[in-house]
């Protein structure tokens, strides 16, 4: 018998498919992966590797989301949104849009945010659109729900980020930022807001209170950013390092950044595992870069702002790194070249040690 | 909050091949012949895989390496940079389409943009200097203005309202290369007024006679404009002083051709120091220079205030070191940038001695 739990605790093993085109992003559903291609290729595999059904969009590929009950797929290009059933494998609305970028489904997995041109719609899990925002001051390039309860959402654009509540109808507040925001994350428990800014440097807000904060000197554009699962450390990408800052207690005013550096290239993905290690202290970071390069980095209760960290375990593909995911035991890169591969977490790790 | 990693590097490296894609940037007015051009480049087999990004940036489709845009003007994306200059402004559109065109299959091995009529070339050039991302993997190779042989001369002329630039005069003063088009309707006399009448707002740009469009397109793509030495072996005389001109409010080049090793030092002070103080009214800046103690020759380019250099080819043995760059700008005082230049030259005669940073020889 071969349930789901079962599944997940087993040990993974290596595999390989192909998409062949440049892989958009990369899921792991309940029990299932799932990767997307620039050029609209989809690919879904059961965790084991063996193919389940491929399929191709007859257009290029901007975004892609799936809901947190793995049961819906939203694919955004510049002209469509489309919306696909996944147990069914069928389409069950393509919508008309401009230029999508950005997509958010709420937790509840009811709601999908998506960018439409300088607008925000929201539509329902049958591709419904209930709500259109007004026009933003450029095309909407990050978009995430604020909290569990769906009321509120924030929209990224030129000259700062807006948060709305679709139900009212109602801008809640707007955030200001001199250039244009490209990355948006949300902490956990809704209480900061930070984007990345075009001008090389992060922009955060704490809200609802609107006061703001800076974060500069990374050496080029900051466009992903992700705060861990508990909301203490936000992890951006610079270059071919990454920085974590420290938002606990009054937030990372004043603190520096905890740096992350080792990786041979220029971090192009990057994704938080969860928490493991004795009581789940340990925070676990696996990131991709430019030449192929996979690395686990770990970050302990006693680390500090300002400290530096190497990474654990470097895993040498060879093959630019564009999409990557990760669950209990299996960690999914997409890459460059189309490959899709399968790494059991435990190939990063270094050899453990038994318990005494 | 405290700074992160300010000492990674992303971008131009000195020291390698660029291997970056060349951008090519097509200007001119609606009717000078830009979408005649375009086809003959997306036609024409040139051995090139071209993406062509069409008009207002709206679509990213490289099939049959064509691109069609379908965004109004209204929707242009230009976003300040908010570095304390108003004249930084970058292309948000493109940003977007470029970032999305750059993750998708290697399919092309140059990119066309073409732009309307009416945009500012500014922001679009300034694109590749001001985004990190896409300057690691992009290189400005030329911005290449249509002209309407027989109806430009009335652009030219039109008298706008204070603080409105006059978009032709724009698009020529930024251009390396200006497509002469349709001189079959345009009597020889008005040709060599208009030539004439290029020159003195843009001496370096090359300038191309065509009929529908009909150039070489080596003359167009990877042309690497910004090296001076192309147009100095076709044009050799454009850094020659143009005397009738006098200083005043209209757009014109300044040529500097000179001898002599520059110290680095002297010359980013005074270069800073002049696009922060004059860059609003500097279109173009481009230039080969000879630093004290390099072997190689320093070739830079710039837009408005912001500028990008790279170490090129080693100086030949025996061959004359000369410091040749030219300013397009409004109201240039030829006198004064000459004289600010020559004063970052080095004192001694030997090219590799280490920099030195005395004044040397005011305006001649």
């Amino acid at each position: 018998v071969t349930g789901p739990a079962q599944t997940r605790h087993a040990e993974a093993h290596s595999w390989r498919l192909d998409i062949d085109e440049p892989a958009l992003t990369v899921h792991i559903l309940p029990e299932a992966i799932l990767a997307t291609g620039t050029e609209g290729a989809l690919l879904l595999t059961d965790l084991d590797g063996r193919e389940r059904w491929r399929q191709r969009l007859g257009r290029f590929t901007l975004s892609a989301a799936v809901s947190p009950d793995g049961t819906r797929l939203a694919i955004g290009a510049d002209s469509h949104l489309t919306l696909i059933d996944l147990p069914t494998t069928t389409v069950l609305r393509e919508c008309p849009t401009r230029w999508c970028a950005a997509l958010a489904w709420a937790a509840n997995s009811r709601e999908l945010a998506a960018a439409d041109g300088k607008q925000v719609r929201v539509l329902d899990r049958v591709g419904h659109r209930y709500w259109t925002s007004p026009p933003l001051p450029s095309t909407v390039t990050g978009l995430t729900w604020l909290r569990r309860d769906a009321r509120r959402l924030a929209a990224a654009a030129y000259q700062g980020v807006t948060i709305y509540e679709p139900a009212t109808s109602r801008v809640a507040q707007h955030l200001a930022a001199p250039g244009a925001i490209a990355g948006l994350a949300v902490a956990p428990n809704g209480r900061w807001i930070v984007g990345g800014s075009q001008d090389a440097t992060l922009h955060g807000w704490r809200v609802p209170a609107g006061n703001d904060f800076r974060m500069s000197g990374f050496p080029s554009t900051v466009s992903q950013l992700a705060f861990d699962p508990t909301g203490r450390w936000l992890a951006n990408d610079a270059a071919d390092s990454l920085t974590l800052w420290d938002f606990s207690g009054p937030g990372p005013t004043g603190r520096d950044a905890l740096v992350a550096e080792g990786h041979p290239s220029r971090i192009t993905a990057f994704t938080w595992a969860r928490a493991c290690g004795p009581g789940e202290t340990i925070r676990e970071l696996y990131s991709g870069d430019d030449a192929g390069n996979l690395a686990l980095w770990r970050v302990h209760p006693h680390h500090r702002p300002g400290d530096r960290i190497r990474p654990t375990g470097i895993l040498d593909t060879g093959d630019p790194v564009t999409a990557l995911t990760t669950n209990d035991t299996q960690l999914i890169s997409g890459h460059r070249s189309g490959a899709l591969r399968c790494h059991p977490r435990s190939s990063l790790a270094p050899p453990r040690r038994t318990n005494r | 909050v405290q700074t992160a990693t300010p000492d990674s590097n992303t971008g131009a490296d000195t020291g390698r091949a660029d291997d970056r894609i060349p951008v090519t940037v097509l200007t001119g007015f609606l009717g000078s012949g830009k979408t005649t051009l375009l086809n003959r480049i997306l036609t024409e087999h040139h051995g090139r895989r071209v993406a062509v990004i069409e008009n207002e940036f709206g679509e990213v489709g490289i099939d049959d390496a064509l691109v069609r845009g379908q965004v109004t003007e209204a929707d242009e994306e230009v976003f300040e940079m908010n570095n304390g200059c108003i004249c930084c402004t970058v292309r948000g559109d493109l940003i977007r389409i470029l970032g999305a065109l750059l993750r998708r299959k290697d399919r092309f091995d140059a990119i066309l943009i073409e732009t309307t009529g009416l945009a500012d070339p500014a922001p679009v050039a300034q694109t590749f200097f001001m985004d990190d991302t896409l300057r690691a993997q992009l290189r400005l190779d030329a911005i290449i203005t249509v002209v309407d042989a027989k109806h430009v001369l009335a652009h030219l002329d039109e008298v706008k309202p204070d603080g409105v630039e006059n978009e032709a005069i724009e698009q020529i003063a930024f251009a390396d290369r200006i497509v002469l088009n349709k001189t079959d309707l345009a009597a020889p006399d008005e040709l060599t007024e208009l030539t004439h009448r290029i020159r003195a707002i843009n001496a370096s740009a090359a300038i191309l006679p065509a009929v529908r469009c009909a150039v070489d397109l080596d003359d167009i793509l990877r042309v690497h404009a910004f090296d001076l030495d192309a147009i100095l072996a076709t044009e050799p005389q454009f850094l020659d002083p143009d005397t009738t001109h006098q200083h005043d409010q209209s757009v014109t080049s300044v040529g500097i051709d000179t001898d002599g090793a520059l110290n680095p030092e002297a010359l980013n002070t005074w270069l800073g120091a002049l696009l922060a103080t004059r860059g609003q009214d500097l279109f173009r800046s481009k230039g080969v220079l000879n630093l004290a103690g390099v072997q190689r020759r320093y070739l830079f380019q710039g837009v408005h205030m912001l500028h990008d250099g790279d170490f090129g080819e080693p100086w030949r043995p025996g061959e004359p070191r000369r410091n040749r760059l030219v300013f397009i700008g409004r109201g240039l005082d030829r006198a004064e940038l000459d004289a600010g230049f020559r004063a970052c030259l080095t004192t001694t005669t030997d090219p590799d001695a280490p920099a030195d940073a005395a004044p040397a020889g005011a305006a001649r």
